[in-house]
């Protein structure tokens, strides 16, 4: 028996909301034992040195230590921290990462030692007595260094310092042949630079061993994937994974910054095994600002007819992804291979992409996880394109985009685009951002000294990964029971980062049940309690997770409705359709089940004569399926358009020449505060996906590259009039004033 | 994370405050709102031995005089817009307090002498005073001294104020029967963002209304203020092209940070001139300089 949608596309008001804006919300920090030993690192000072001594009997003596560690102990008590996703198994190279530096380390911030001591005060003071011998070695800190030929590889045993090198797309003789015979053919370079995430919370790990219980190793942890860290630990520590539990209760912001694999996981567990008591590590905001990532060169080539149809695209990525690190940074850089040309139909497609190691920090995972780079190259062709032919760039993306006929469609590089109606989103778009009136002020604006700007955008975004050769898969699980009480319980394997995605599922099970939202209980991020499931990323949680949910409190319905009697509880497992990991005769796999996609009109006022970009309006069309709560999604797509803003205006992680981090506070690594903001006015358009239980998609990753390009975009229709082509990133006021100051005098020869 | 061993002081009176920064004369910090030296503390970029907090001294009244207003070292930005008063008296001061980066906390907690003592080049304090003609009262316990704003500070983060010093109060020079046209003119990043380029003019107008001087002071375009006289630059027909050149010549050796490299605040700090200029010659003439 069916029951009827009551829940499911309502805005519930999120389920538990007030305790986070109360104040009441418990995160990591605020349940530590009283006996927790406080744990404080000792960072590398240095960005390439063998470690020649550590000095640590000043550190062990002083007031309140209770041990100290340094690589050595790491390798006597640990394995290397497993990787997330492990470079080769993707043909790449690969390195191990063990929890405290080892003989050499690599980047300035690397971990080398570890210091701790009853108060955390007394850890940091004591951390500070730890001195380091290095014997220096020649920093690799810029791309060409590091792939000149004379530059010996950074790690043992590797060719070079090229991490991974990839080819996809269509046939290099497919591809020159299009470009050939293509009219007009145009090649540039766009450098997107290095940038990270900052969740409001940082990341912080409780390690409890007790010899005694059972599990002897239970873990409080800031992470989005807390079976997967369990496994990784499990095998970290030597033992069996049902020896270990990790409990992640509610983290305040995620982003893929607190996806696993950061050393300090391994490194608390070490030492409340070896010291037998709780220990605690808090990061600082300014180890919290140390990664970042998205940094990538693309020199792109295209070739196009005369209304602007694309017939070849030909790009070169040389991603710049730091030191290696078992969290998964250096991967998001395949995935902007991967995701080119998005939601275009281009004639013939191939990207070559290198990933290259220096001695910057590595990357952490960031959100958009390399899509954001995909999205920005291909709204940057279509917009050089359009410009180069003197055609408004919406006809261009129409002529070029997949149409709604063509679905499922597979890309040159093997995805499937689930469904769509670009150009419906498109159309929709233009319609609320009311460009026309934009256009008028525009041209009023341009005989003063202000530069309004209308930028579009269109975005595509693979959500849901389901690659191979990693700790996540494609596949999730959720337990629904009544208890005899009358309790309902859901427990779902994926976990809420603080997006909400809990609200969403009580609403699907609450349909299933015919009972509200607020009757149903759900329980995330504990190992002991939770089914198994790889946790929150790629906007997996609602499509999986939910999806998950709906099976299992259908069966559990299904099972009442015969008869049964509380307490009934039902596992299912839920798999959407559409992936395939058996590559095809040229070599592809299909990773992703969903693509959502979205269309974005942004206008800037930007003050020729100081470079400063304001952004006067956000207007988004967004299609993730069929919505299972529309405030969630806009909260989503809200946070994802100010992530974008700040990545392309304000937010840059700057390295000194040595480098250590310049950016490492807030005060010089600048998000877009409230003022920085317009309101982001949204749209929807629902085509549900075929491959979904209930035709929902991803809604987690859309909106920064969308947001980043249409600023972009933007930017350069504003400074139209001086000449203006953006050839890289961001677009801080310094840099808008040389990109003014550039295009001039390249216009006005003999100055 | 603070670290160290540090003994904090609050003095309940100003001759405590003055005695208190006597007896720890080396590697003391006074503090006002701590705006700067607490997040200081917080990453260990400073460990100071002693910490003399104002908050209790006393030090934070603000007398209106017919020529001059004083505010005592801990008049919070706050204070000032909040004091109707001063802020007619000093609507300059008052309208760089209002635009002070960081919202009500920091508005509520920083104060302008703080600012002043810290003499961060990327703060807006330091020029606001210079082009005022403030005076700041320091005491030791060997006396009390007074130095014109245009002296006080000597570099990045550096000022006349002897270590055993402490500031007592600001004396801005405000005549009741004069109201000099102003401008105040800020440049930042972002929200977020320190100052970039501030201007802050003022014009002075002779017996019959008619334009006497014109002075520009510049701040966060190099360590300390920079001081220009463009009374004649006005008189020019690009006056406009005249004040930022005047702008850009005054700077010799640009401040450079994280957050943007010196020739960029060389750069726009023309710009940054004259838009301060034209508030106040809109001022002037009886606009209200939004112009």
């Amino acid at each position: 028996m069916s029951t009827a949608v009551r829940h499911v596309g309502q805005d519930v008001r999120r389920l538990g909301g007030e305790q986070f804006v109360t104040g009441a919300t418990r995160y990591v920090a605020d349940d530590v034992p009283s006996d927790a030993a406080h744990l404080a690192l000792v960072r590398s000072t240095s960005p390439h040195a063998r470690i020649v001594a550590i000095e640590l009997d000043r550190a062990r003596s002083a007031p309140g230590v209770v041990g100290a560690f340094t690589g050595e102990d790491a390798r006597r008590l640990t394995q290397p921290v497993p990787h997330f996703i492990d470079a080769g198994s993707r043909g790449g190279q690969r390195a191990d990462v063990w929890c405290l530096a080892v003989d050499r380390v690599r980047w300035v911030g690397e971990p080398v030692a570890a210091v701790v001591a009853e108060s955390r005060r007394a850890a940091q003071e004591a951390a500070d007595l730890v001195t380091v011998r290095y014997d220096e070695l020649p920093p690799v800190l810029d791309v060409d260094t590091a792939l000149a030929p004379e530059t010996p590889p950074l790690y043992e045993g590797w060719t070079g310092n090229v991490v991974l090198a990839t080819r996809m797309g269509d046939p290099a003789e497919q591809l020159a042949a299009a470009l050939a015979a293509a009219p007009h053919r145009l090649r540039e370079e766009l450098r997107i630079h290095r940038f990270g995430t900052a969740p409001m919370e940082p990341r912080a790990y409780l390690a409890s061993w007790d010899e005694l219980e059972e599990p002897r190793m239970t873990v409080r942890a800031t992470t989005q994937n807390p079976h997967p860290l369990r496994e990784m630990l499990a095998h970290g520590l030597g033992l069996a994974s049902d020896e270990v539990r990790v409990i992640a209760p509610h983290i305040g912001g995620g982003f893929g910054f607190k996806m696993p694999g950061h050393p300090e996981e391994l490194l608390v567990c070490m030492a409340s095994r070896a010291l037998g008591r709780p220990v605690l590590w808090l990061e600082e905001r300014h180890e919290n600002l140390l990664g970042g990532g998205r940094e990538q060169i693309h020199d792109f080539e295209v070739g196009f007819d005369d209304d602007g149809r694309l017939l070849a695209l030909h790009d070169r990525i040389v991603a710049v992804s730091g030191a290696v690190s078992a969290q998964p940074g250096w991967s998001m850089a395949p995935l902007s291979s991967l995701t080119i040309p998005t939601g275009y139909r281009v004639g013939a497609c191939a990207i070559e992409l290198r990933i290259v190691a220096t001695n910057k920090p590595p990357w952490t995972a960031s959100r958009g996880y390399g899509k954001e780079g995909a999205n920005l190259l291909m709204e940057r062709v279509i917009e050089r394109v359009a410009r180069q032919l003197g055609r408004d760039s919406a006809d261009v993306r129409r002529l070029n985009f997949v149409r709604r006929d063509d679905f499922p469609f597979r890309t040159a590089t093997g995805l499937n685009l689930d469904s769509g109606d670009y150009h419906h989103v498109l159309d929709q778009l233009l319609e609320l951002a009311d460009v026309p009136r934009w256009r008028a002020l525009q041209a009023q604006s341009r005989r003063t000294d202000r530069r309004l700007g209308v930028g579009l955008a269109f975005e595509l975004t693979p959500e849901a990964s389901d690659s191979p050769g990693m700790m996540g898969r494609g596949v999730d699980s959720a337990t629904v029971r009544i208890t005899a009480e009358g309790r309902i319980e859901a427990l779902t394997g994926v976990t809420s980062p603080g997006g909400g995605n809990e609200t969403g599922i009580a609403q699907i099970v609450a349909d299933e049940l015919d009972v509200e939202p607020e009757d149903v209980v759900v329980l995330q991020g504990d190992t002991a309690v939770g089914p198994f499931g790889y946790g929150n990323y790629s906007g997996r949680s609602t499509v999986l997770g939910g999806n998950a949910a709906a099976l299992a409190a259908r069966e559990l319905r299904a099972r009442l409705d015969r008869g049964a009697v509380p307490p009934v509880e039902v596992t299912r497992e839920y798999k959407p359709g559409n992936t395939s990991q058996v590559p095809d005769p040229r070599g592809r796999i299909q990773p992703y089940p969903t693509y959502s996609n979205a269309a974005f009109a942004v206008v800037v006022d930007v003050d020729a004569e100081t470079g400063r970009v304001a952004v006067l309006d956000v207007a988004v069309v967004h299609d993730c399926g069929v919505m299972i709560n529309p405030a969630l999604v806009e909260g989503q797509m809200r946070g994802a358009v100010a992530m974008g803003l700040g990545g392309v205006l304000s937010e840059e992680t700057v390295f000194r020449a040595d480098g250590s981090l310049a950016s490492d506070r807030f005060k010089a690594y600048l998000l877009p505060r409230a003022n920085d903001l317009p309101p982001v006015r949204m749209g929807h358009h629902v085509t549900p996906s075929p491959f979904t239980e209930l035709g929902t998609k991803g809604a987690g990753e859309a909106g920064v590259g969308g947001a980043m390009s249409a600023v972009v975009n933007a930017v350069e229709d504003a400074l139209a009039p001086e000449g203006v082509v953006v050839r890289s990133l961001p677009l801080t006021p310094p840099a808008v004033r040389r990109l003014i100051a550039t295009s001039e005098s390249a216009r006005r020869p003999g100055r | 994370m603070i670290r160290g061993r540090t003994t904090y002081l609050a003095p309940r009176d100003r001759d405590a405050a003055v005695a208190a920064m006597a007896s720890a004369a080396t590697m003391s910090v006074a503090i006002g709102g701590g705006t700067m030296v607490l997040a200081e503390l917080a990453r260990a970029a400073a460990v100071p031995r002693c910490l003399v907090d104002l908050s209790r001294a006393g030090l934070s009244s603000i007398a209106i005089g017919p020529e001059e207003v004083t505010l005592g070292a801990m008049v919070s930005y706050a204070q000032l817009i909040a004091s109707a008063e001063a802020s007619a008296r000093l609507p300059l001061l008052a309208s760089a307090a209002r635009g002070i980066t960081g919202g009500a906390s920091i508005r509520g907690q920083g104060t302008i002498g703080g600012s002043a003592c810290y003499a961060n080049p990327g703060s807006d304090m330091p020029a606001c005073l210079v082009a005022l003609d403030a005076r700041l009262v320091l005491a030791s316990v060997a006396g009390v001294r007074e130095v014109a704003a245009a002296d006080f500070f000597v570099g990045a983060f550096a000022t006349l104020r002897e270590p055993n010093e402490l500031l007592l109060e600001l004396v801005l020079p405000a005549p009741a029967a004069e109201r000099p046209a102003w401008g105040y003119e800020k440049l930042k990043l972002s929200e977020g963002s320190w100052p970039i380029a501030t201007a802050a003019c003022t014009l002075a107008t002779g017996g019959a209304g008619e334009l006497a001087g014109a002075v520009v002071v510049l701040g966060g375009v190099a360590a300390t203020p920079v001081v220009l006289d463009v009374t004649d630059a006005l008189d020019c027909d690009d006056a406009s092209g005249a004040v930022a050149t005047a702008a850009r010549v005054a700077i010799d050796e640009p401040w450079d940070d994280v957050l943007a490299p010196g020739a960029y605040r060389r750069d726009v700090a023309g710009a940054v001139a004259w838009r301060a200029v034209r508030q106040a010659l809109a001022r002037a003439e009886g606009g209200d300089g939004a112009g």
